[in-house]
């Protein structure tokens, strides 16, 4: 095995042919008609001579709504603060990546659609009551409610259906147990550099806070002098905190 | 929980000159990410989709990991749409495709068309994520921070997870290679 290359420096390679050139102006003509039609301007005219930035009409309404809730959301956050066991949901007014975006902070336990369907009852988005809607997740993993009768209605606001069975074929429970500790030990990891012994004093004491018996905590990468600090990750389907050590930040942390 | 007092409208100041140097400055590498990566995609409608998402998002983007935020992007749009009919990753397909008949040199060793056979066995023994994070790193040169970014991970748990991956591949290569 000594004589074997590292299988990653074999897969780049092996790695297709990619191509991360500056797109200038005119050289591919549908990107040039994609680019406008996105920013919905004449694709013909030259980038060197766009004029002031428009603000679209929807945007500026909606910046003076969010003026609006200014005052009460810092005193919503204020109280929430208190709490640690919290997430982001995303509220969508509709099934369009042109659609209002409003952000709610719940708990985990939390059931995000009737967590939303608040803002269609309270003249927020609407006052009818909340149509029938979808839980998708964003890019960054933050759990989305999208108005729609089927799942595409997350791929139509640009969203990834959240699928609690996905990868490892965890349930809804275990999915949601996996974002409260992930939360924690993010903040039990950050920012300092933990050593191996507190590294693992720490993973335990979350799973010891969740009431997790019968999860494990193994140190996946060893801790040695240049890797001295602890990183953690959950792997659900293991059951398992999985600890790796990596060398202290460039700047604190160590 | 109090929806009423922390929702909040999230919205955009949108430049169409800030996010056209954007679009310029990595519509090739989205591009690449999914030609590389997928196979049997309309490669056209996913770029498009991520843009869409980017100017509609415009304001979350930071400079310095944008091609890792569209990518992630990206990747969302074409895992939701293949969820039903999930689509393999290129990857096993471009190796199929590269093996050569005889000895090859590569990372400046020789790997015998046996040697690939070996890593493609193994490789195809991974989690599809495990895959995915394999070759994010190796095809799209993404450092760790990056890797969260596009998987929606915090940096320290995407280094974590690659590692186990690659620490998993080198233990199935052992296994499939008798050693």
């Amino acid at each position: 095995m000594s004589e074997r290359p590292d299988p990653l420096v074999i897969l780049q390679e092996i790695r297709p042919v990619a191509d991360h050139r500056r797109l200038e102006y005119g050289e591919v003509p549908h990107a040039e008609a994609l680019l406008a039609h996105i920013v919905e301007r004449d694709a013909a005219r030259p980038s060197h001579v766009l004029g002031r930035p428009r603000r679209p009409l929807a945007v500026a309404a909606g910046v003076v709504a969010a003026s609006l809730v200014v005052t009460s959301a810092a005193a919503a956050l204020w109280w929430q603060s208190r709490s640690t066991d919290h997430r982001v949901l995303a509220c969508y007014a509709g099934a369009s990546t042109d659609a209002d975006r409003y952000e709610l902070q719940i708990d985990a336990g939390d059931d995000p659609v009737a967590a939303c369907a608040v803002l269609w009852t309270d003249g927020t988005i609407a006052t009818a009551g909340q149509p029938s809607s979808q839980v998708c997740s964003t890019s960054t993993g933050t759990t989305a409610v999208v108005p729609g009768d089927d799942p595409s209605a997350c791929a139509l606001a640009g969203l990834e259906l959240f699928d609690a069975a996905d990868g490892d074929g965890a349930t809804l429970d275990d999915q949601r147990t996996v974002d409260r500790l992930s939360t924690r030990l993010v903040e039990s990891f950050v920012d300092v550099c933990l050593d191996e012994q507190a590294s693992r004093a720490a993973a335990e004491s979350v799973l010891d806070d969740e009431g997790l018996d019968d999860w494990n905590v193994v140190v996946a990468v060893p801790f040695s002098a240049q890797r001295r600090c602890g990183a953690a990750d959950v792997d659900a389907a293991e059951r398992t905190i999985m600890i790796a050590a990596i060398p202290p930040a460039p700047t604190g942390g160590g | 929980m109090v929806p009423d007092a922390s929702k909040r409208l999230v919205t955009s100041n949108r430049d169409e000159s800030a996010f056209e140097e954007l679009f310029r400055s990595h519509y090739r590498a989205v591009n690449s990410y999914v030609t590389g990566h997928y196979t049997g995609l309309d490669v056209d409608d996913v770029v498009a989709s991520t843009f869409q998402v980017a100017w509609q998002r415009f304001d979350e983007i930071d400079a310095d990991s944008a091609r890792a935020w569209l990518i992630g992007v990206a990747r969302n749009l074409i895992r939701n749409a293949a969820r039903s009919h999930r689509r393999r990753a290129r990857f096993l397909d471009a190796l199929v495709a590269a093996r050569p008949t005889v000895s090859v040199e590569l990372a400046g060793r020789r790997v015998s068309p046996e040697d690939l056979d070996v890593l493609q066995t193994a490789f195809g023994r991974l989690r599809p994520a495990e895959q995915e994070i394999l070759l994010l790193a190796a095809w799209e040169n993404l450092d760790r921070a990056a890797l969260g970014v596009v998987l929606g991970v915090p940096a320290n748990a995407a280094t974590v997870r690659l590692f186990r991956a690659r620490q998993r591949l080198r233990r199935f290569i052992a296994e499939e290679a008798g050693e």
